[in-house]
C-alpha cells in the first residue's frame, strides 16, 4: 500500500549489492504484515505448538538461502517473494505436524499458488464471529460457526482466496492480483463479486450483518 | 477502454469497470484499520454517485474488517494478536511495551490495589515442562534480588495458557528508547525527509501512508502522554560523559549484586535499563534470557537489537559475569558516542563484527569523550573475557575514579599488545589496514626505543621486537596457511581455514615484509629475520597468484628467491625448487612458455641432485612429481589469456594429448604419488597431485575409452573424497569442479552429449558456485563457474539440434539461457575487476553472442539484437587498440553476421544490409592482415532454424558465396 516506490531495478541493485542486509531490512519492513498473513493461516490445530514468529524466522532463513533464485529471476515484487517463501514455510510446517493427512492431489496441484492452509473457511468464520463472546452466545456461535463455514465452503475458491488476501492478508489489488497471477482489473472485478457472494451468505446468519 | 458510456451505465455494471469504487473501498477499508468507525451511511452521503456499490459491497467488508480486532479465536497463538484483559488476581490496563522475551503489560493487581508491570511470556518459548520449570526457578532466584537498581520481582504466575512475571511499575523508560532517539538525532536528518518524498506516486497511496504514519506517531504520544513522559525529559540524565559513568556505576553495583547471589543477567541492553524520573537506573528481566531458553537467540529475526549487545563468547555458547559486563559496557558505548557499536546490519555481518571484535574505538567517533571513561569503556567491552574487567564492581570503582579525576586502573592496551590481540583472534581483513597502521607504529616506537636507550632498555626492545615478530608471523601465517607444502600437513586439517584475499590484503601484506628486514637490521640477527622476510614474500606472491595479479606474483617470487639464495650457501633446495616452479606455473600464466619450462627444470635438476643424496625424502619426491605435472599441464580452455593464444597454438592432432617426452614424466610423476600416496595415506596432497596427474592423461575433449574412463572415475573418486575429507580446503573443490566440466563441447558430436555430460556440467557448476559464493575475490573460481555455465549452455543448445520434442527444446532453452545469463553477470564483474585484461571483454562479447543466439531461437528478437549490438562494440573498441587480434577478428565477424541474419529475419532489411557490408569489411581486414589463416567456419551444423531463414545467400552470392553459420561458440 505504502511502500512500493523504490524504482525496481534500483531496489534489484541494492539486492545484488548486499543481499544479507537488504533482505534483513525488507523483512523486518515486513514483518508485520508477513506476521498477520502466518497468523491467519496458522491451523488451528497448530495452537501450542508452533508460533508465527517461529514461522516466520524459519521462514527468514529459508528466504536467505534461497535469495539468489529472486536475483535471477525477480519474477514478482520482493514482498510477494517473501509472501511465497513464508508460504512455503507454512506448508512445510503444517506437514510436518500435521502429517501428509491434508495433502491430497488437488491440494497438491494448486499448492503454487494458493499456498496456504486448508481452513480457510474455518478461520474467515471465526473472524466474522469474533465478537460475540459472551457466554450465552457461545452456544450458538458454535452452531453459527458450523453453518458459516459451510456457506464460506460454498463459495468457489477464488473468491475464498481474493477475500483472504485482500481482508486477511491486507494486500493492495495489486498485490493480490500478482498472488494470483491475474490482471489487476480482473482482480478487482473478483474482488467485488466474492463481496457480493459473501454478503448473500452473510445475511442469511443472524448477528453479522444487520 | 473509451467507452462512451455515460456514469449512469457503468454504474450498472456489477462488478463495476471504473477505478473509483477501488478507491474509496481502499479508503474505507484504511480507515477501519486506522482504528476509526466509517459507517455506510456516511459514504453513501459522500459518494452519492456509488451509492448503490457501496451499500451492495461494504457490509460485507465491515464485516471482514470489523472482526478481525476483536476477535479472540483460539487459532491466535501468539500474543501480538490479543490480549487479555484479566489474569487471575491482574487486570489488565494498557500495553507497555514488547520485545523478544514477550509483552508487558500495565496491570492492577485488584486483591492490593497496587499497580505493577507483568510480563506476558510468548507461548512458544515455554512450552516444554522443563523449561517451564526453569522459569519458575530463576523467577524465584530473582525474587529473592532486594537492589535499589533492580526492578523487583513479585512472583511469577499462570492463568490458562499464560505464563507471566509480575515486577513493580517503573515510572520512566527504557534506556532503549533513548540510545534509539540519540543515534537517530545523531544520524543525518537528510535521510528523512528523503524516505517521505517518494510517496507520492499514486493518490491513494499518499493518502493512505501518510495518514498511517500521522497516526502511528499520534499513537506513540498519546502513550507516552498517558504515562507522563517524554524522552526529552530523560534526556538530561544522558547528557554528559560525567552523567553516563553514573549510570554505568548505578547498573555496575546491581550487577555485582546479582552476581554475588550467583545470578547472572544474560541479556544487559538498553532495553533492559530503566530509569525513571529521579534518574534512578533499574535493572528488569533477571536470568530471563535463561529461562526462556532464548540461547539461541541469534537465530531470531527479530532480535537484531538484542543481537548488538551480546558478548563473543555467548556465540559459543558460554555466558559469564564478563557478558553482562559486556553489555553495559556496550550500552555505556552507545550512549556516549551516540552510535550503535556494532552497526544494525545482517545477522550474519553482525555476528562477525561481534566475534572479530571489530568496534572502533570512541575517540575515534567523537574526540571529546575523555580519554579514560574511553579506557574503561573499551576494557568492559574487550573481545576476549580475560581482558574485561574481572567483577562488575572492578568496573563501577573505575567508573567512581573517573568521575573523581583520579587515575583509573584500567591501562590503556599497548599499541602492540592490541595488534597481539587482534592477531590471536582473526585475521578480519577488514582491519588490516589499521593492522598495518598499527605495526607501522608500533615498530617505530619500539625500535626507535631500542636505538636510543642501548643498554638500559635493550632487554624491552628485545621483547618488543619479539612480539612484533610472533604478530607477524601469525598474521602471515592466517593469511597464507601451508597447506601445498607438504612439510606442513598439518595446515590441512581441521583447523585449516581458507583466508580471505583482497588485493588490498596484498599489498598491505606487501608492505609489512619491510618489518622484518628492520627487524632483521635492529636485533642484528640477520638470518633469522631474512628467512621470514623471504618466506613473507613468497606468501605475498601466492596472495597475488590467487587474486590472478600475475605480474605482481612473479615479481614477488622473484624477490622471495633472491633473499633466500643471498642468505644462506646452503639454501634448503626444497624451498629453492618449489620457488622455481612457483615462477614457472606463473610465466605459463603469462604466456612465456620458454620461461616456464625453464625455471621447471631447475627446480626438477635442483631436486633430482638432491635426491640423489637422499632417495627417502618424501617432501623432496613430492615436489620433484609436482614439476613434472607442471611442466606438462596444458592450459584449459577456461585458463586467463587462452583466448589470445589459440591462434598460436593450434590443436595438437592426436587430440591434446601431451608430447612423449611429457607423456613419461607425466607417468613418472604418477607413478611417485601412487609410491608416496601409499606410504603416507594422511597426506591428502599426495592423493591431491595424483588425481590432477591421472586427469591429465586423459584427452581433453571427451574420454571415449573404456580405460580413459576408469582413470577419470578413480581421479574423481580421489577428488571427492578429498573434498568431503577437506570441504574447506578451496583447491581441492576446484579441483573437483575442473574435473566435472572436463570437455570440450565444441569438439564433441551432439549424440554424444546425454544426461551423464550435462549431469557432470551440473555437478561443476554446483561445487564452483559455492567455491564463488565463499570467495568471490578469486578470480580463477569465477572463471570455472563460469565457463561451467558457459558449457551447460552450449551442450544443451547441442542437444537440441539433433531432435527432441518441443518442449524438451523449450525446457533446454531455458536453461542453456539463465546459464548464459549467469556467465554474463559473473563475466561483467571479472570485465571490471580486472580492467586491464581484453580477454576478459571478449569472452563477455563471447557470452552475449551466445545468449544473443538461444534468445533468438526462443523467439526474443528484441533482445538479441541489443545483445549482439553490445558484443560488436565491445569487440570494435578492442579492435581499435589491438588491430591484429585474431579471435577479436574472429568474434566480431561471427556477431556482425549473426546480427545481420537476425536484422534480415525481422524484416528490416536496412540494417541486415549495413551489417553484410561490414562483415565483407572485416572479412577483407581479416584476409590482409592474416593472409595464410582462414577464418574458422563453425564446425557444428546450423540449427534448423538458422538453415531455414537463409536466403541471403541467395540474394548475394557473389559477396558472401561462404558464409559461415550463425555466431559460433
Amino acid at each position: 500500500m505504502c511502500d512500493e516506490q523504490e524504482d525496481p531495478e534500483i531496489f534489484l541493485n541494492r539486492l545484488q549489492a548486499n543481499p544479507e542486509g537488504v533482505l534483513a531490512d525488507e523483512y523486518n519492513r515486513y514483518r508485520e504484515r508477513l506476521w498477520r498473513i502466518v497468523n491467519f493461516r496458522l491451523d488451528t490445530r497448530l495452537l501450542g505448538r508452533v508460533d508465527a514468529d517461529d514461522i516466520l524466522q524459519e521462514a527468514y532463513l529459508d528466504a536467505s538461502t534461497r535469495i539468489g533464485h529472486y536475483l535471477n529471476d525477480p519474477a514478482t515484487t520482493f514482498f510477494i517473494w517473501l509472501r511465497t517463501i513464508v508460504g512455503q514455510t507454512l506448508i512445510d510446517v503444517h506437514r510436518r505436524h500435521l502429517g501428509a493427512q491434508k495433502r491430497d492431489v488437488r491440494r497438491e496441484a494448486n499448492a503454487r499458488r494458493r499456498v496456504f492452509s486448508a481452513s480457510t473457511s474455518f478461520q474467515i468464520a471465526n473472524v466474522l464471529l469474533g465478537d460475540m463472546t459472551s457466554p450465552s452466545q457461545a452456544a450458538l456461535k458454535e452452531e453459527l460457526a458450523i453453518q458459516l463455514r459451510e456457506a464460506l465452503e460454498s463459495l468457489n475458491e477464488i473468491d475464498r482466496e481474493i477475500l483472504v488476501l485482500r481482508h486477511f492478508e491486507e494486500l493492495s489489488n495489486l498485490e493480490a492480483s500478482e498472488v494470483l497471477e491475474i490482471e489487476p482489473k480482473t482482480a478487482s472485478m473478483r474482488y467485488f463479486r466474492a463481496l457480493t457472494r459473501l454478503r448473500s451468505i452473510l445475511v442469511q446468519i443472524p448477528g453479522i450483518i444487520d | 477502454m473509451s467507452s462512451p458510456d455515460s456514469p449512469q451505465s457503468i454504474k450498472n455494471l456489477t462488478p463495476p469497470e471504473t477505478t473509483d469504487l477501488d478507491r474509496v473501498a481502499d479508503e474505507f477499508i484504511a480507515k477501519i484499520r486506522q482504528g476509526e468507525k466509517p459507517t455506510i451511511p456516511e459514504y453513501v452521503n459522500r459518494y452519492p454517485e456509488l451509492a448503490s456499490e457501496i451499500e451492495e459491497f461494504f457490509p460485507a467488508i465491515l464485516a471482514l474488517e470489523g472482526g478481525k480486532y476483536t476477535a479472540q479465536t483460539p487459532g491466535k497463538v501468539s500474543l501480538g494478536a490479543s490480549a487479555p484483559e484479566q489474569l487471575g488476581d491482574f487486570k489488565i490496563v494498557r500495553e507497555i511495551g514488547r520485545g523478544g522475551m514477550g509483552v508487558v503489560y500495565e496491570a492492577i493487581q485488584e486483591s492490593l490495589n497496587r499497580r505493577v508491570a507483568l510480563k506476558l511470556l510468548p507461548r512458544h518459548s515455554l512450552l516444554d515442562d522443563k523449561q517451564l520449570k526453569r522459569f519458575r526457578r530463576e523467577a524465584e532466584l530473582t525474587a529473592s534480588l532486594h537492589h535499589t537498581n533492580i526492578v523487583p520481582v513479585f512472583g511469577v504466575g499462570e492463568n490458562g495458557n499464560f505464563h507471566y512475571y509480575v515486577m513493580q511499575l517503573i515510572e520512566g523508560l527504557g534506556l532503549d528508547e533513548l540510545t534509539q532517539k540519540l543515534v537517530a538525532t545523531a544520524a543525518n536528518t537528510d535521510l528523512k525527509s528523503q524516505t517521505i518524498k517518494p510517496g507520492s506516486q499514486t493518490h491513494t497511496s499518499t493518502d493512505i501512508s501518510t495518514a498511517l504514519d500521522e497516526t502511528v506517531e499520534f499513537q506513540r504520544s498519546e502513550i507516552s502522554e498517558v504515562a507522563g513522559q517524554s524522552s526529552a525529559d530523560f534526556a538530561k540524565f544522558v547528557s554528559t560523559p560525567a552523567k553516563i559513568a553514573e549510570l554505568g556505576i548505578q547498573a555496575a553495583n546491581a550487577l555485582q549484586y546479582a552476581h554475588d547471589r550467583g545470578i547472572l543477567h544474560r541479556d544487559i541492553k538498553p532495553g533492559n535499563l530503566l530509569l525513571d524520573r529521579e534518574g534512578l537506573l533499574c535493572i528488569t528481566d533477571f536470568g530471563l534470557a535463561r529461562a526462556a531458553e532464548q540461547s539461541d537467540l541469534s537465530k531470531s529475526t527479530d532480535i537484531v537489537g538484542t543481537l548488538g549487545y551480546m558478548a563473543p563468547e555467548m556465540f559459543r555458547g558460554e555466558t559469564c559475569r564478563q557478558s553482562d559486563i559486556y553489555g553495559l559496557g556496550i550500552t555505556l558505548y552507545e550512549l556516549l558516542t551516540k552510535q550503535y557499536a556494532i552497526e544494525r546490519t545482517s545477522r550474519h555481518v553482525m555476528i562477525e563484527q561481534i566475534t572479530h571484535g571489530t568496534i572502533p574505538s570512541l575517540r575515534r567517533i567523537n574526540p571529546r569523550i575523555p580519554r579514560d571513561l574511553e579506557t574503561i569503556i573499551l576494557k568492559a567491552i574487550a573481545p576476549d573475557t580475560k581482558h574485561r574487567y574481572q567483577s562488575a564492581s572492578e568496573l563501577a570503582s573505575d567508573l567512581h575514579r573517573f568521575l573523581e579525576n583520579r587515575p583509573i586502573r584500567a591501562k590503556r592496551v599497548s599499541l602492540l599488545e592490541s595488534l597481539w590481540r587482534w592477531s590471536c583472534r582473526n585475521p578480519a581483513v577488514a582491519s588490516l589496514s589499521g593492522l598495518a597502521l598499527l605495526l607501522m607504529l608500533a615498530l617505530g616506537i619500539s625500535l626507535a626505543v631500542g636505538f636510543e636507550r642501548e643498554r638500559r632498555e635493550r632487554k624491552r626492545a628485545e621483547s618488543t621486537a619479539q612480539l612484533a615478530t610472533n604478530a607477524l608471523d601469525r598474521l602471515f601465517d592466517r593469511f597464507v596457511p601451508a597447506r601445498l607444502h607438504t612439510t606442513e600437513v598439518s595446515g590441512a586439517g581441521d583447523g585449516y581455514a581458507e583466508p580471505i584475499l583482497s588485493r588490498e590484503s596484498a599489498d598491505l601484506l606487501a608492505g609489512m615484509v619491510q618489518f622484518y628486514e628492520q627487524l632483521a637490521e635492529s636485533t642484528g640477527e640477520q638470518e633469522e629475520f631474512q628467512n621470514k622476510a623471504a618466506n613473507a614474500q613468497r606468501k605475498v606472491g601466492d596472495i597475488h597468484r590467487r587474486l590472478g595479479d600475475f605480474s605482481s606474483a612473479l615479481a614477488s617470487y622473484q624477490k622471495s628467491l633472491h633473499l633466500y639464495q643471498q642468505n644462506t650457501g646452503e639454501a634448503n633446495a626444497l624451498i629453492i625448487a618449489t620457488l622455481y616452479n612457483e615462477i614457472g606455473r606463473i610465466y605459463r600464466y603469462l604466456g612465456q612458455q620458454n620461461e616456464a619450462t625453464l625455471a621447471h627444470k631447475r627446480a626438477e635438476k635442483l631436486l633430482e641432485a638432491t635426491l640423489v643424496a637422499d632417495q627417502e625424502q618424501n617432501d623432496l619426491q613430492f615436489e620433484l612429481a609436482r614439476t613434472f605435472f607442471l611442466k606438462v599441464i596444458q592450459l584449459r580452455p577456461d585458463q586467463l589469456g587462452n583466448a589470445i593464444s589459440e591462434i598460436e597454438r593450434p590443436s595438437p592432432p592426436d587430440g591434446s594429448m601431451p608430447a612423449a617426452e611429457d607423456r613419461i614424466q607425466l607417468q613418472q610423476a604418477i607413478d611417485i604419488l601412487e609410491n608416496l600416496s601409499k606410504s603416507d595415506q594422511t597426506n591428502p596432497e599426495y592423493r591431491y597431485l595424483l588425481a590432477l596427474c591421472l586427469q591429465e592423461q586423459l584427452p581433453a575433449e571427451y574420454v571415449r575409452s573404456t580405460q580413459d574412463q576408469g582413470k577419470q572415475a578413480r581421479a574423481l573418486e580421489i577428488l571427492e573424497t578429498l573434498v568431503e575429507e577437506h570441504p574447506h580446503v578451496a583447491d581441492y573443490r576446484q579441483a573437483v569442479v575442473k574435473s566435472y566440466e572436463r570437455i570440450d563441447i565444441r569438439r564433441v558430436n551432439p549424440e554424444e552429449i546425454d544426461e551423464n555430460v550435462i549431469g557432470r556440467l551440473e555437478q561443476a557448476i554446483q561445487h564452483a558456485s559455492r567455491l564463488v559464493s565463499d570467495y568471490p575475490t578469486i578470480p580463477e573460481y569465477k572463471i570455472s563457474l563460469i565457463h561451467a555455465h558457459n558449457k551447460l549452455a552450449h551442450g544443451l543448445d547441442k542437444m537440441t539440434r539433433l531432435s527432441g520434442a518441443s518442449n524438451e527444446i523449450r525446457t533446454r532453452h531455458d536453461t542453456a539461457e539463465l546459464s548464459l545469463r549467469t556467465a554474463l553477470r559473473l563475466q561483467k564483474e571479472l570485465t571490471l575487476q580486472f580492467p586491464e585484461a581484453p580477454e576478459h571483454r571478449l569472452w563477455m562479447a563471447k557470452f552475449e553472442a551466445g545468449l544473443a543466439e538461444i534468445l533468438y531461437k526462443k523467439g526474443s528478437e528484441t533482445e538479441a539484437i541489443s545483445l549482439l549490438k553490445s558484443a560488436i562494440n565491445i569487440l570494435q573498441l578492442e579492435l581499435k587498440t589491438d588491430p591484429h587480434s585474431y579471435p577479436v577478428y574472429r568474434e566480431l565477424s561471427g556477431a556482425t553476421e549473426g546480427l545481420a541474419r537476425i536484422y534480415h529475419h525481422v524484416g528490416n532489411e536496412v540494417e541486415s544490409w549495413i551489417m553484410w557490408d561490414q562483415y565483407d569489411q572485416l572479412m577483407e581486414d581479416f584476409k590482409q592482415k592474416f593472409p595464410h589463416a582462414a577464418l574458422p567456419m563453425s564446425d557444428e551444423s546450423h540449427s534448423s532454424r538458422h538453415g531455414g531463414l537463409h536466403p541471403l545467400q541467395h540474394r548475394r552470392p557473389h559477396r558472401g558465396p561462404n558464409r559461415p553459420g550463425p555466431p559460433r561458440f
